[in-house]
């Protein structure tokens, strides 16, 4: 706030020198030479590294964590072959971020171009380029799974109504960009590493063995995170060369990514084909659902999540909050000549969400229903429900958010007012988006879905002579304010007052494993691992306290950093009492504990819960000029109990806003030459203030059981859910026209181009 | 993203600027406000040896209103001329027009003679000076030279200027009577602040018995440069401004009359209807406002 | 290629003089930064468009990654390290920090610097007048929301009028 935070690049070394990178101009290509020489002598020029001379780093390894996904290598300078725009070939270290780009125009690199792939589609046609040989053909990944008697499903519908949908390809794009600082230190062969990313202990774990290094060799720490949203969840090739040539020159080096590298080499998102059918009963009853997905990756899988995320992400929620008898699903995933797919908040689940919910609103204007009321008919109840297809639910507000969020956003009165409406020529549109989705990503939850694998995290609290709390914890924060939220959770949990209590957290050295932020992991899994230890804590406390005061256990209370016997509030011993008694006045032997009285670990492998909720859009359409302004959204939330509302409130406007920018304005693009056309924040479009309207946000309680505090995690929900409400208000307000929306983005003129062939589809059959 | 290496220079005045221009040869630009130039150095799309930063040049940003009209020194920043209420008095279009480029901390540094001379086709200056009428005046090593606004624009970013030369002044001449004129500016961009995918600018002069004796519409975003559409004005002469049928069939001569190319941002067909829409909507919106002009000062 | 020629450049930056020999391709915000070691402007950019190195040159708003610190010489520079007086916070960060203007902070030094502009010049804006100005400032956190209601509690509170007590 005030300018101090420190972020990746507030940091100076001493000695430091700065890298950058050389990067591939070709979509795919033989690199038949590269040319340092010119390099070598400049001033200011320390060294300059290609593949060859990082013998023994790397490369990056992606385990297919199921037969159906294929294991595969990646580089950490391109060897011999650059599979996308933006891949990097060489990487030089000077004194200065200026002398080294200047540096990497001079490295000359000879290409001997190859054929492209441009499109998963492609990838899979015979003869198409493979682009890793070892593979032997581009799909990486094919999981089929069916749940229910679909094909009578199909047979008994009087009703099929089909989608093929295409979710363009976007970026998490966080303000502040990746970066890597290493620091290699010769004479305890140590390397600390500070990484702007979102899971500092996966992050060591997976560089590791590339570096050459054990764990304890290796110090991964995260300074304060200009947001992140998946971004900043995956291993790069930049988090491992830039500790080794670190190595190599014996001083810090640093890089930090400028925004062309975000945009062109960072990890994108979500594009994916979808064709998905609905089976629908004379009475609107939805009988069974089927899918078939093709994701376009790019050209890597990227550790840990890989390439198969998205296609398995988007089928798994495909019943969504219906009760569907049946459903079957086919995930593929074919590499092609893109930067590689990473995560970004809602992984997956955005175009599933979005195609199904797409699907729902076009079943209803095939058979005349109202959305809302068609929605309602097949919803699931509240209780526990498990899918046919994976899910189990446990238990929600699945039909009064739906209720809610279309009171908040006065559905009917905009029902009303539309037929009017469009009479002078304005066209408003509502649409509606429920979900369900998983939250605190863990074995139960990951195995449901088709992840399999556990998860475990730890948190530790620690009270110092001085009665003052240290929380330490391996979940960090890019925004979601943990500093807030955990010292809530470990102040509540302790009784003791929150300003005593500090938040450590992003240092692999002093914090406790967790496997990291993402997959709205931190309030369920924070919850889990603090709050269990801060109720250790307390129990040690008031013991302590009883034997201060010659009390019994059972008498005395804790509550904001005082202990007293209940009934005699006036002799209290302050927790700093407490903590002198223990670390000056021998109470740890007193009450019979251990050295460690006042530091507590608590583990905990949550399995996960699933949050809900539901987003409406209301838009307005111009007609002639095919703009879009998003005239209201209502969000409702159930993220079981609501820890502190105003930080919910703000991570789900902050969604909802990425959730427009899918809808309507972002998307990367590539030629069918693979040329990477979205290389400026003037092409890849934010949205900015005058794109989001106000956002109303209304919160059900719903406690997760079996979960500490009954918290569910959120943060995604935004981004999942809000695409699927604007692009059925878009259909919604175009209706006259027959028109029906399939892809994102939204643009002008792609609407304008919808309303034509709608018009040209009626007059052509009237 | 960081620029190549430049000498740099800072001009006391138009002619040492010219002079450092001759001396350091074609590598050598003019720097004004930087909000078109400084990232394409960054990103390294430009590489000039030399800048010469001309908003140091004494005088150079003033606005001066007179009976001959409005004129922009060379270094006359965007929110300037949008805060400037001569301006807005006498040549209201220029302020419509200003409020869709960029943002505040753009329009802050950013030039009226750096975005003319910058030429990109969907910048919204060029097509107001069009509709303007305007004068650019052009200082070089042979003295100065006088282009009217139609023939400076040559194609994507490229104008009339020789490298050796430098705009030293916009002059935009005073309305017939301000009284009767009626100006108006739209435009449609992807996001707000954005470069327009189309625009359109309109500046018509009314006779007393209130038909259009004078029009002049332009269109940026359609086409390589910003272009006058003398066939949509040739139709508005003589009649009244506010008949439907007329602004109709306009918008449907604009559609013919241009030839847009399409981009990732909007296709040319897209750009081609949108085009006719914006100009019959700030026709339309010429006949609704009643005069802001306040006549010349 | 040679040694680069340095240019000696001395700003008032917040309201102290600072002077350092750069480069003149030294960007304002790398010469803020990494010469002066203010490190509260941000650079999300580079381009001018996410306005996370918004300053103020001379009182005007100003991206301070697409001007030269040459370009300034002289001039009178404000950086949100400018904006708190010693351990109290400027009433426009208190409002940010009371209405949730901020999530991980990186765009909030650009938009303190813009609610600063606008307020000096309408003390009380509308709705749109806010997001108007405000439109050259991405915020990828907040959905602008807690942004919005931040701008108008300072603005209240800067005519006197007591703000939301969230
Ligand atoms: C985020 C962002 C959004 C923007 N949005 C818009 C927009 O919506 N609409 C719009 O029109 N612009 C927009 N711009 C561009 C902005 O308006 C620029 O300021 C303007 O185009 C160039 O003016 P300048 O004074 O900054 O020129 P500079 O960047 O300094 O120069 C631009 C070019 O013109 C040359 N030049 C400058 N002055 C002269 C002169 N007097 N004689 C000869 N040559 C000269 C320079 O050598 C250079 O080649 C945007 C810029 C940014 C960063
Ligand atoms: S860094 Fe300057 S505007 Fe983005
Ligand atoms: S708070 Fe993170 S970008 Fe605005």
């Amino acid at each position: 706030m005030r300018g101090l935070a420190r972020y990746l690049d507030d940091i100076e070394l001493p000695r430091m020198l700065h890298a950058a990178f050389v990067r591939s101009p070709m979509a795919h290509a033989r690199v038949v030479q590269i040319d340092v020489e010119e390099v070598r002598g400049m001033p200011g020029v320390v060294g300059v590294f290609t593949h060859g001379d990082l013998a023994g780093v790397g490369p990056i390894q992606a385990i297919g964590p199921r037969p159906e996904i294929k294991s595969s290598l990646r580089a950490v300078l391109a060897d011999g072959k650059v599979r996308f725009v933006g891949e990097a070939v060489a990487v030089v270290v000077a004194e200065s971020r200026y002398i080294a780009e200047d540096a990497c125009e001079l490295v000359d690199v000879e290409y001997e171009q190859l054929r492209v792939v441009a499109n998963a589609r492609a990838a899979l046609e015979p003869g198409a380029p493979i682009l890793h040989a070892d593979l032997g053909d581009n799909r990486i990944s094919r999981i089929e799974r069916s749940g229910g008697d679909i094909d009578h499903a199909f047979a008994a519908a009087a009703h099929v109504v089909k989608v093929s949908f295409h979710h363009g390809r976007v970026g998490a794009l966080p303000l502040e960009t990746r970066g890597v600082i290493g620091d290699w230190d010769a004479g305890t062969s140590t390397m600390r590493v500070w990484n702007s990313s979102q899971m500092p202990h996966l992050l060591r774990a997976l560089i590791a063995a590339p570096l050459g290094l054990a764990e304890t060799q290796l110090e991964v720490m995260v300074p304060a995170v200009g947001g992140a949203f998946g971004l900043k969840a995956s291993v790069y090739p930049e988090d491992i060369v830039v500790p080794a040539v670190s190595r190599l020159v014996g001083r810090p080096v640093k890089w930090v990514e400028d925004r062309y590298e975000n945009l062109a080499a960072s990890s994108h998102a979500k594009e994916i084909d979808i064709d998905m059918e609905m089976a629908v009963a004379e009475d609107g009853t939805f009988l069974g659902v089927r899918a078939k997905n093709l994701s376009d990756p790019g050209a890597y899988s990227m550790p840990p999540f890989q390439a198969h995320h998205e296609s398995l992400g988007s089928v798994n929620c495909m019943t969504g909050i219906y009760d569907i008898a049946a459903a079957s699903y086919v995930a593929e995933t074919a590499l092609t000549n893109k930067a590689p797919l990473g995560v970004y908040r809602g992984v997956g689940w955005t175009p599933g969400q979005t195609v199904r919910e797409v699907l729902v609103d076009d079943v209803a204007r095939a058979i005349g229903r109202d959305p809302v009321e068609l929605r309602l008919q097949n919803c699931i109840p509240d209780t526990p429900y498990d899918s046919v297809i994976g899910p189990r639910y446990d238990g929600g507000s699945y039909r009064r958010s739906l209720e809610l969020a279309t009171e908040m956003a006065d559905y009917r009165g905009i029902r009303e007012r539309q037929i009017e409406q469009r009479n002078q020529g304005k066209y408003v549109g509502v649409g509606v988006s429920p979900y369900v989705e998983p939250t605190g990503f863990g074995g139960r939850i990951g195995n449901e879905l088709g992840y399999p694998g556990e998860y475990y995290d730890t948190a530790s609290i620690s009270i110092q002579a001085d009665g003052s709390i240290y929380v330490m914890s391996g979940l960090n924060s890019q925004g979601q304010s943990h500093e807030t939220t955990f010292a809530q959770l470990a102040a509540d949990g302790i009784g003791a007052r929150i300003e005593e209590v500090r938040v450590v957290q992003g240092d692999t050295k002093s914090t406790p494993f967790s496997a990291g932020v993402y997959a709205s992991r931190s309030a369920l899994i924070g919850a889990a691992t603090i709050g269990r230890a801060a109720h250790e804590m307390k129990r040690r406390l008031v013991a302590l306290a009883a034997d201060m005061l010659e009390a019994n256990v059972d008498d005395v209370e804790i509550t904001h950093g005082k202990a007293f016997v209940r009934g005699a509030p006036e002799v209290v011993k302050t927790i700093a009492d407490i903590a002198a008694y223990v670390h000056w006045g021998g109470g740890a032997a007193a009450v019979d504990l251990e050295e460690g009285a006042l530091s507590v670990s608590s583990s905990a492998a949550p399995g996960g819960s699933y949050g809900n909720g539901c987003v409406v859009a209301v838009v307005v359409v111009d007609i002639e000029t095919g703009k879009i302004q998003v005239e209201k959204v209502v969000s409702v939330e159930d993220c079981g109990t609501m820890l502190n509302p105003m930080i919910v409130e703000g991570q789900v406007a902050g969604a909802v806003a990425q959730g427009i920018g899918d809808a309507l304005l972002e998307e990367h693009q590539y030629n069918e030459d693979g040329a990477f056309m979205s290389a400026s924040l003037l092409d890849y479009l934010y949205p900015s203030t005058m794109e989001i309207p106000d956002i109303a946000i209304g919160h059900l309680e719903t406690p997760a059981p079996g979960v500490p505090g009954g918290f569910k995690g959120l943060g995604e929900a935004g981004v999942i859910a809000t695409p699927g409400a604007v692009l059925n208000a878009v259909a919604d307000a175009l209706s006259p026209f027959g028109v029906r929306v399939h892809s994102t983005p939204l643009g002008p003129s792609k609407v304008l181009d919808l309303i034509d062939e709608a018009r040209e589809a009626m007059s052509g059959s009237a | 993203m960081k620029p190549e290496s430049f000498s740099f220079y800072v001009a006391e005045s138009t002619q040492h600027a010219l002079d450092i221009l001759a001396q350091e040869g074609d590598d050598s630009k003019i720097l004004a406000g930087g909000q078109s130039l400084i990232p394409l150095m960054n990103f390294r799309l430009a590489r000039p040896a030399a800048l010469v930063d001309v908003c140091h040049i004494p005088g150079s940003e003033r606005i001066t209103v007179d009976n001959a009209g409005v004129r922009f020194r060379c270094s006359v920043r965007h929110r300037d001329a949008l805060h400037s209420n001569e301006v807005n008095a006498v040549a209201p279009l220029v302020g419509q027009a200003l409020k869709w480029v960029g943002h505040e901390a753009i329009r802050s540094r950013g030039t009226l003679c750096g975005s003319t001379a910058h030429a990109d086709p969907a910048a919204e200056l060029p097509a107001v000076w069009l509709a303007l009428g305007a004068e650019m005046v052009i200082s070089g090593p042979h003295g100065e030279r006088h282009v009217p606004a139609e023939s400076f624009f040559k194609s994507f970013f490229t104008t009339d200027l020789n490298a050796d030369e430098m705009l030293t002044e916009i002059r935009v001449p005073p309305a017939p009577d301000p009284s009767l004129r009626r100006t108006a500016f739209q435009e449609i961009a992807r996001r707000h602040g954005d470069f327009a995918i189309v625009g359109a600018a309109v500046v018509i002069d009314l006779d007393g018995s209130g038909r259009i004796a004078a029009a002049r519409v332009s269109a940026l975003g359609a086409g390589e440069v910003p272009m006058r559409l003398r066939s949509a004005e040739a139709m508005l002469v003589g009649s009244p401004l506010d008949d439907q049928e007329l602004l109709e069939n306009v918008e449907a001569e604009v559609r013919k009359s241009v030839q847009p190319p399409g981009d990732s941002h909007a296709s040319a067909r897209y750009r081609k209807k949108v085009t006719g829409t914006l100009v019959r909507r700030s026709l339309a919106e010429c006949a609704e406002t009643p005069s802001t002009y306040e006549g010349m000062l | 290629m040679t040694c680069e020629q340095l240019h000696h450049v001395s700003l008032i930056v917040n309201g102290v003089e600072r002077s350092a020999a750069v480069p003149a391709r030294t960007l304002l915000s790398d010469f803020l930064r990494h010469e002066l070691g203010l490190f509260g402007t941000h650079v999300g950019c580079e381009q001018g468009v996410c306005g996370a190195c918004t300053v103020l040159i001379g009182g005007r708003l100003a991206r301070s990654c697409t001007t030269f610190a040459v370009q300034v010489q002289g001039e009178e520079i404000r950086t949100v390290e400018g904006l708190a007086n010693g351990d109290e916070l400027h009433p426009i960060q208190e409002s940010f920090r009371r209405c949730h203007g901020l999530q991980c902070g990186f765009c909030t030094p650009g938009f303190l610097m813009a609610t600063e502009a606008l307020l000096s010049e309408n003390d009380d804006p509308s709705d749109s007048e806010i997001r108007d100005f405000l439109s050259g400032n991405v915020c990828r956190c907040t959905g602008y929301v807690g942004i919005v209601a931040s701008v108008k509690d300072a603005a209240l509170r800067a005519r006197g009028v007591n703000g939301s007590d969230q």
